[in-house]
């Protein structure tokens, strides 16, 4: 990695990323003890990606996330709190806590929430990238898949339909080697995912997820060039995941469970004299107070009401 | 008889004087696209050769001309990354309409159909409480077009709340309720009938918006309550014919849309009638026609002096061939021996 940060830009980054860090462990713990309901995901491992993706884009840009979310929505500027109340299902959550984890949406943030059928938001992602061109902004769309979701139809077909309109999506896979409980070994055969791109008319290219410096230079670049028209972008970039699938997972598949290398780590030691172990310690006290705040604002608060959540949806006030 | 043969004013012929033109079907569609694009830069239409070459069934003739390659998108054969599309752009305040040729094809992006443009305006909450996406699909048998060309699949969608249904039997309301659907601020699949699009009839020269989920009484009758929709409205309209020789007033209601079902009307029908037959191109079993009966027979069953019939396509695929197609159809015969079975109950025949 070049030396690429000035210093505050290098801390802020470890900050965001030590949030992200935080929010999932805690996240963890919380689950565990029954807290909230549903199925969990987390991002660990790679915070680099969200960080280093979201540092590139504005409020007017747009993002849609996968079921590994959370990271991808405090990168682009979601609250803890306001993350951790629709994950509680609260009603003062951010979709009136009906969407559960892998669905938190934040419009005003330009963040579409992970989808429960995987590839189904590349389709979406290149319709918001269309109304995006049609309103001649300059925005552009960041649309988050893994490696198992590249091998969906509705992948190729959005890939291909952003090409023929030449619209501004940033199509970004986590390859993080494992589709739920299946390795990459076993659901593909070619090396590279990034190479794809070439079959549908547009660059791609393959980096180290693990490594900011790398996904803030490859993403810097890729967002320049859709800012001005050059058409979509396939980033891939490369981790290995943490955890299991969803957490509780007993990884029966997988012999070897270290995951790739801690992207905090990476960048600690990296900027050693600016992210020295003093400060790590003190971001993350802040980032943990931060969690701890954000708890007690998800905990307060009731649940949606059911007359509030079960109205036929197609009802009509006839004449 | 002569009352039997009344039509109610939204169908009838004489009304079309100087306020009405004779219009057919694919023109009423046509128009309607056109008039809503006019009034509201936000519509868009998308789908697979629709632009330059006006579509497969020449449906938005004109338009790439009129409206440009901004407004009327050809998209590659990629039904999902389309209506995927579609939803992006709604979400984003846009009105997109999809054209699918066939509704037989929407099998291939049912799940950005079901899960996620029913689902979204729910799911996200606030966020997302309105998303405008019309999809127009060709529904229905009639051309020889075979099992992947000819289905009638409305009960796929109208099962899926979030979703409205709307089925259009005659031009004025495929143009009424096209406009209606482009104005909703929720997901409308909007489904035409292959058989209909050359039938003329009047069509409002004024901006006639309809009302999705209102059901039309088009004929009264006491006799006996007859259902139809889409391509069977002229089957059940031919059957009132047959059965008003035999000195039997039928009433006919057209169903308009199956989702909402406007069940208020079909059952202010049975209340007078005491009969009721169901006609549908789709298969029986969980069809509109079962959803009506237990209906009926949960809010009317003392009132009824016959038991409930329904006449609909046989629960196979759709033959190819065209002397088979015929024979798969629900024809006016079956409409008027299922009218008859009922009949025979209670005082009507004597």
């Amino acid at each position: 990695m070049p030396e690429q940060f000035r210093s505050d830009e290098a801390l802020r980054l470890y900050r965001e990323m030590q949030r992200i860090r935080s929010f999932e462990l805690e996240t963890i713990n919380l689950f565990r003890k029954g807290d909230f309901f549903g199925f969990l995901h987390t991002s660990l491992g790679q915070e680099a990606i969200a960080v280093g993706v979201c540092a590139q884009l504005r409020r007017t840009d747009y993002i849609t996330a996968t079921h590994r979310s959370h990271g991808h929505l405090l990168a682009k500027g979601v609250s803890m709190g306001d993350l951790l109340s629709e994950i509680y299902g609260k009603s003062h959550g951010l979709c009136g806590g009906v969407a559960g984890h892998v669905h938190v949406t934040d419009m005003a943030r330009g963040v579409v929430g992970g989808n429960g059928v995987l590839g189904q938001n590349q389709p979406i992602a290149v319709g918001i990238a269309l109304g995006l061109t049609l309103q001649q902004r300059d925005d552009v769309v960041v649309s988050f898949f893994g490696d198992g979701t590249a091998n969906e139809g509705a992948v190729h077909e959005a890939m291909n339909l952003a090409a023929v309109w030449s619209l501004p999506v940033l199509f970004l896979c986590e390859r993080n080697e494992y589709a739920e409980l299946t390795p990459i070994s076993t659901h593909m055969r070619s090396a590279s995912i990034a190479d794809r791109a070439r079959a549908y008319g547009f660059e791609g290219l393959s980096i180290d997820g693990s490594d900011i410096g790398e996904v803030h230079e490859a993403v810097a670049g890729a967002v320049g060039k859709l800012r001005q028209g050059a058409g979509p972008m396939l980033i891939e970039a490369r981790v290995i995941r943490w955890r299991g699938h969803y957490e509780g997972d007993p990884q029966q598949y997988r012999s070897d469970k270290s995951g790739s290398r801690d992207p905090l780590d990476v960048l600690a030691e990296r900027y050693p004299e600016v992210i020295t172990a003093e400060q790590r310690r003190r971001l993350q006290q802040e980032a943990e107070a931060e969690m701890a705040s954000a708890v007690a604002v998800a905990r307060s608060g009731a649940i949606p009401t059911p007359e509030s959540v079960f109205q036929p949806i197609d009802e009509v006030t006839l004449p | 008889m002569s009352a039997a043969s009344k039509l109610a004013v939204p169908h009838t012929a004489a009304s079309a004087g100087a306020d009405f033109a004779t219009t057919r079907y694919r023109l009423a569609i046509r128009d309607a696209m056109t008039e809503e694009m006019q009034r509201d830069p936000k519509v868009l239409l998308m789908g697979q050769d629709i632009g330059a070459s006006g579509g497969l069934f020449k449906l938005t003739e004109g338009l790439f001309e009129r409206f440009g390659a901004q407004r009327v998108r050809d998209t590659p054969i990629s039904e999902t990354a389309t209506v995927g599309a579609a939803i992006g752009l709604a979400m984003l305040g846009f009105r997109p309409v999809v054209e699918i040729a066939f509704s037989d094809l929407m099998a291939s992006c049912f799940d950005t159909v079901v899960n996620q443009l029913a689902k979204i305006p729910y799911m996200f909450g606030p966020q997302v409480p309105h998303l405008p996406v019309v999809i127009r699909a060709m529904t229905g048998a009639g051309i020889g077009a075979g099992a992947h060309h000819s289905q009638s699949l409305e009960t796929w969608f109208a099962h899926t709340p979030g979703l409205k249904v709307v089925m259009p039997g005659t031009p004025r309301d495929a143009k009424a309720l096209l406009k209606a659907a482009i104005r909703d601020d929720g997901p409308v699949i909007f489904l035409e009938h292959k058989a209909l699009l050359r039938d003329s009839g009047p069509v409002p020269l004024h901006d006639e918006v309809g009302t999705i989920g209102k059901a039309a009484v088009v004929r009264e009758g006491r006799d006996v309550t007859l259902v139809g929709y889409s391509g069977t409205l002229k089957t059940v309209l031919s059957a009132a014919d047959q059965l008003a020789t035999s000195g039997f007033s039928a009433e006919v209601i057209d169903l308009r849309s199956i989702s909402p079902l406007d069940t208020r009307t079909i059952l202010a029908s049975v209340l007078k009638t005491g009969r009721l037959v169901v006609v549908h191109e789709a298969h029986s079993p969980m069809g509109v026609g079962a959803e009506i009966l237990a209906q009926i027979s949960a809010q009317a069953f003392e009132k009824l002096k016959a038991p409930m019939e329904r006449v609909t396509a046989p629960h196979v695929p759709i033959p190819a061939n065209k002397a088979l197609e015929a024979f798969y159809l629900p024809s006016v015969d079956a409409v008027v021996r299922a009218a008859d079975r009922a009949l025979r109950h209670g005082s009507a025949r004597v």
